[in-house]
């Protein structure tokens, strides 16, 4: 973890909309060391999403981003100018969506797409631009290179269009890659095919990534740490084994028991859990599960949790002491 | 109960005749090619494979949202494969459908009660007892009965699915095509549905035909589970036994492609072919999963394989399944 990649910092993000103050990201800590794939996992609305692109400053103009520190390759993001960032973008951070249609424009050649970030990146002339994307199309296991740069992306499935994506990210060989729920459109032998393409890169380049989903099976095959992020604040993090195998805070535990497992007795019920996610207009004084949550106290509702540390990797953000919460969880049993 | 079929196709077809450049026909789109069926009453019978595989175009042409191209449907032992329009309207109080994304499928301005309202009208209620009904229905789905003057745009997502599912029960029907129904949702709401719609079954005795891509889910909900794969049905078994003794190459393909929840059990690598996916308007006269097969042999080129009982309940339709399990 000495080698860090990116080190954020009490993060903010607020989004002024109609009046109000949307506070979708309100103060997390993000770090990534060199070659590592860290997964963000939560539920639609946790913040996921706008943390990454916080990183990346895409984030629409209505929206305030405040950190104390997002560093990045020795630089501090925070003072650049957008005139600066785009040098960074693409060069050291690159980012791949989940919808790869709309990632791509459909009037021009995917050929073309490719150079152009080449060209634009790395300088380089249109020559050396095309046999560096043909490269590059291979490498990410395009069936037939020399006749998918001549196509346009509707000709391409959506597998094959999320490994252009891949692709193009990578051509400048970033530092860094958020993967923002790469997957999720993608069928699941699609699926397996773009984590294992994923984990050869890291394994190859040593680009570190950051892979948000919401599904935990991918998390577990994939990712080395896990930050398990619900209304806006990171609720737990630590290695893959340690959120899996110990997690020490309610809501992975409810996420874990959320899903059926392969093995599960036939009928035994899903643990849902009851109740929606917190309003973030109007976000709850304390702990942003506590509604939702089986271990509630008073305290819960008042005021949000300190931060405890269970091992150099682990902390968790939760009231409950450790031995209370392993007492707790002693009986569950989940996809494992 | 458990014996008595409540919808049976035979040889079904239905081909899509996409037009080209300048009208021009293309090839067919056989999206459901000659599959034969049987969903029992009282069962969930899930239907899993790739998004293009044709099991929507399967559930809407079951339930005759579709006309189909061939073969037949009975319902309850009748035959309703080419009934008139009037006819279908019967039908519409027996089967119903739930769709994929709860936000286009209700109308915007629409309010819940004048949502729930429609089917009835549908069905002839008597308009003085919609209120009973409405309030009734929404309480079978967890919602309120204040929640009757709301629009669907101040419901979750998982609430809007609830208002599908509430639509669907209005008409009393025997027969639901749940169409993806929790993809669009969370995985903390995703437990809630398939819970509630658990508890309908038992309550009222529906039958189901659930469709999903998330395998564990199908898994779990599912009695029986039918495995498409281009049009087809390659493999049909008991929910359990499918996954535990997996037959056909492509679903074994597609059960070690599940990601699990579990670090320790990392999939070792796969291996892929890298074959560009066949289409369904691709010409193919043998197994469409042969060419990214790697059991194929000649015959797997030339014969389309049958669905055979391999074990008691479990068929497969693939030439060389004995030979490779």
């Amino acid at each position: 973890m000495s080698d860090k990649i990116l080190e954020v910092k009490s993060l903010k993000v607020f989004f002024k909309s109609r009046g109000k103050l949307v506070q979708a990201v309100r103060g997390i800590n993000i770090e990534v060391g060199r070659g590592e794939i860290v997964g963000i996992v939560g539920e639609s609305g946790s913040g996921k999403s706008v943390a990454v692109k916080a990183f990346t400053k895409l984030l629409p103009e209505n929206a305030y981003i405040d950190a104390d520190l997002i560093m990045s390759g020795g630089k501090n993001l925070l003072n650049l100018s957008e005139r600066e960032y785009r040098k960074i973008r693409g060069r050291d951070i690159a980012m791949i969506f989940q919808d790869p249609m709309t990632s791509l424009d459909p009037v021009i050649t995917i050929g073309r797409q490719l150079e152009e970030v080449i060209v634009r990146n790395q300088g380089t002339g249109r020559k050396q631009a095309q046999a560096k994307a043909l490269k590059m199309l291979e490498k990410v296991g395009i069936p037939y290179p020399q006749r998918c740069i001549k196509q346009y992306p509707h000709e391409l499935s959506g597998g094959m269009r999320q490994r252009v994506l891949i692709g193009m990210a990578l051509a400048c060989s970033p530092k860094l890659l958020i993967a923002d729920e790469p997957t999720t459109a993608l069928d699941v032998t699609i699926q397996a095919q773009i984590l294992d393409l994923i984990g050869d890169i890291v394994g190859e380049y040593g680009t570190s990534v950051i892979l948000i989903t919401h599904d935990l099976g991918v998390v577990a095959q994939t990712c080395m740490r896990v930050v398990v992020m619900y209304g806006g604040l990171v609720m737990e993090e630590g290695t893959v084994d340690e959120i899996f195998y110990t997690p020490m805070h309610p809501y992975t535990m409810a996420l874990l028991k959320a899903i059926p497992s392969i093995e599960m007795a036939d009928g035994s019920r899903l643990k849902s859990i009851e109740g929606f996610p917190p309003s973030l207009t109007n976000p709850p004084a304390g702990c942003p599960f506590a509604d939702r949550c089986s271990y509630t106290m008073d305290i819960c509702f008042k005021q949000i949790p300190d931060i405890k540390k269970y091992s150099s990797t682990h902390t968790s953000m939760c009231f409950l002491k450790g031995e209370d919460l392993k007492a707790a969880f002693a009986g569950e049993k989940y996809g494992k | 109960m458990e014996n008595e079929i409540l919808i049976l196709a035979q040889g079904l077809k239905k081909y899509f005749q996409p037009r080209g450049f300048f009208g021009l026909k293309n090839n067919f789109i056989k999206a459901v090619d000659d599959i034969s069926l049987e969903i029992y009453k009282g069962e969930t019978f899930g239907l899993v494979g790739e998004s293009g595989c044709g099991k929507s175009t399967l559930g809407r042409t079951l339930i005759r949202m579709y006309e189909p191209t061939g073969g037949s449907i009975f319902y309850k032992g009748e035959d309703i494969t080419h009934i008139k329009a009037s006819q279908l309207k019967m039908l519409e109080n027996r089967f119903q459908i739930i769709f994929q994304d709860p936000y286009m499928a209700l109308d915007p301005f629409w309010n819940v009660g004048e949502i729930l309202e429609e089917p009835l009208r549908r069905i002839g209620m008597d308009s003085g007892q919609w209120s009973n009904k409405i309030k009734d229905i929404l309480e079978k789905v967890g919602l309120g009965s204040d929640d009757v003057h709301k629009f669907p745009y101040e419901f979750s997502g998982g609430q809007r699915q609830r208002i599908g599912i509430a639509r669907a029960l209005a008409v009393n029907p025997e027969f639901i095509m749940c169409d993806e129904p929790i993809a669009a949702l969370d995985v903390s709401i995703q437990a809630q549905v398939v819970n509630l719609l658990q508890d309908l079954q038992e309550e009222l005795g529906l039958t189901y035909l659930f469709t999903a891509h998330d395998l564990s889910m199908v898994r779990y909900i599912s009695t029986r589970i039918g495995v498409m794969y281009l049009g087809r049905i390659v493999e049909k078994a008991k929910s359990r036994e499918l996954f535990k003794n997996p037959l056909h190459p492509y679903t074994k393909l597609l059960l070690s492609s599940i990601p699990l929840p579990d670090p320790k059990n990392a999939v070792k690598k796969r291996k892929f072919k890298s074959v560009q996916e066949a289409a369904l308007t691709d010409v193919m006269r043998g197994c469409n999963f042969a060419p990214r097969c790697e059991y194929k042999t000649e015959l797997c080129l030339c014969e389309v394989p049958i669905l055979r009982e391999l074990e008691a309940g479990h068929f497969v339709a693939c030439h060389n399944a004995k030979e490779i399990n």
